[in-house]
């Protein structure tokens, strides 16, 4: 998924549960935590005043050996 | 100003950050409450009002509108030229692209135009003039510009030829009388109600949803909760209870719907099953039988996010990678560890039931389609895929990203094996 938004998100939905601010990469596990922190993370109420406008476009790659 | 990110490999990606910061919070709620009109022979009392006016806030402050942001206006305030400003108001809400909560709980009614052979459908002021359908669209016109989300939730019905006095049932499966009161008023006599109910014209085509989207906005940016079918009758409850779709609705959105596809959120749609169920419940019929919800526009919005909640004692669930080692390597030394069942839910988004069961690869699935499902269709992507299949250990993920607006640029990869989600972020 590609995702371009108006405003930064809130990396509070991830640092509760461990993620690196220094980090431009975290991971989450694919469980109903993990995805209702990405859903959060990403769907989340922005900081006060800012647009929560996004674009958000699925893409599908198939990976063969 | 479009932007071209040419990414070799993902993990080479940066930020552009071009934002605009405002200093207020840009959510708001505008919540209407009539439980007395002007001419209680005319328009009978609704005794649940006061409830649903606390219940709607109840909603409000779940989908992250402060107080200060909520507008209340009741009773004898409720006159229509007040409930005209009120909606041009709410409307012209300063902050950019945020969202906005339209609540009404009164009488809803119906008008027949007998030159026009119309018949107008909309709720009625507090001096029980007739607010269409199509002079609240008007009004609210400038919320598809303003706000990035609008939910309007309406417990009112336009149902002829239901009765005006209360009605006292008993309901299936409870002890204790219900004193219901239907909230519908018809403007008109006898025979315009029932010339409504023959009208050629379908009265979906009449509802505020089309209205809006016929003045331009759009159908994911704006969800309508109709608290009836055009032909069912919406009750009352009475004192400290409230409206019966009000009632479930609030349940549900605050903890009692259910994960059903087990994506991480809640939806309306998964809110909507839910209330429907305990409306059903509580009404089973024949008479009086529970309502139908409606929800037009986007089902699968996400009315409640989470709150940020305090740091559990270890970090378990996610955690950073350094993107130079592959995040198979990684679990090696930090697994990842799930987490117990008895720890509390990140989310107050989440169900009060455990999630059902459901395959992993779709749950996750799901979430990307639940997390694409709240986009707003005014930002656009242009996106190019060198290959659309790629070699193991041979080829990288290339791919072009043309944006119609300025932003930060987050990627989602769902790994190989289903596992985990790889999230790419800016860093500030």
């Amino acid at each position: 998924m590609v995702l371009v938004a108006d405003s930064e998100r809130d990396l509070k939905a991830l640092e509760a549960l461990g993620a690196d601010k220094n980090s431009p990469f975290v991971y989450a596990l694919n469980n109903p935590s993990g995805r209702s922190a990405v859903i959060n993370y990403l769907t989340g109420k922005s900081s006060d005043g800012v647009s929560e406008r996004y674009a958000a476009q699925i893409i599908t790659v198939t990976e063969v050996q | 100003m479009s932007r071209i990110l040419k990414l070799l490999p993902a993990f080479l990606l940066g930020i552009f950050f071009l934002g605009t910061v405002h200093a207020q919070n840009n959510r708001a709620a505008l919540i209407i409450g009539i439980e007395h009109y002007r001419n209680p022979v005319t328009a009978p009392s609704l005794l649940g009002v006061p409830a649903d006016m606390n219940s709607a806030k109840q909603i409000a402050k779940a989908m992250g509108i402060p107080d200060k942001n909520i507008t209340v206006i009741q009773n004898q305030q409720a006159t229509k030229r007040n409930l005209m400003e009120a909606f041009k108001k709410v409307s012209e809400f300063g902050a950019n692209g945020g969202r906005v909560f339209i609540y009404f709980s009164g009488h809803g009614s119906r008008d027949y135009d007998h030159k026009k052979k119309q018949c107008y459908e909309g709720l009625l002021s507090y001096d029980e003039e007739l607010i269409t359908n199509e002079e609240i669209a008007s009004a609210t016109q400038k919320l598809k510009d303003n706000v990035d989300k609008t939910i309007v939730l309406f417990d009112a019905c336009h149902a002829g030829g239901v009765l005006k006095t209360a009605l006292q049932t008993r309901s299936a499966g409870s002890s204790s009388a219900l004193s219901l009161t239907p909230k519908f008023v018809s403007k008109g006599s006898l025979d315009d109600v029932m010339a409504c109910r023959t009208a050629t014209n379908n009265f979906q085509m009449r509802g505020l949803f089309d209205q809006a989207t016929r003045l331009g906005a759009l159908q994911e940016n704006l969800v309508l909760i109709s608290s009836a079918r055009p032909d069912e009758v919406a009750w009352d409850e009475g004192p400290g209870a409230g409206g019966i779709a009000t009632q479930a609705l609030r349940d549900c959105l605050l903890g009692q719907a259910r994960d059903t596809n087990a994506s991480g959120a809640i939806t309306l749609e998964e809110i909507r099953a839910c209330a429907q169920v305990k409306m059903d419940q509580k009404l089973p019929g024949p008479n009086p039988k529970a309502s139908n919800l409606v929800i037009r526009g986007n089902r699968n919005l996400i009315p409640v996010v989470a709150t940020p909640t305090a740091p559990p004692p270890e970090p378990v669930v996610v955690a950073s990678v350094i993107p130079a080692k592959p995040p198979e390597q990684l679990t090696q030394n930090k697994p990842p560890v799930e987490l117990a069942p008895s720890k509390p839910p990140v989310t107050v988004s989440n169900p009060v039931k455990p999630p059902p069961s459901v395959d992993a690869p779709l749950a996750s699935l799901a979430t990307l389609r639940d997390i694409e499902a709240q986009r707003n269709p005014m930002r656009k992507l242009d996106i190019k895929l060198a290959k659309k299949t790629l070699k193991i250990n041979q080829d990288y993920l290339d791919l072009q990203i043309k944006s119609s607006h300025d932003g930060y640029l987050y990627l989602v990869l769902l790994g190989s094996d289903k596992k985990s989600f790889y999230i790419c972020t800016p860093i500030s």
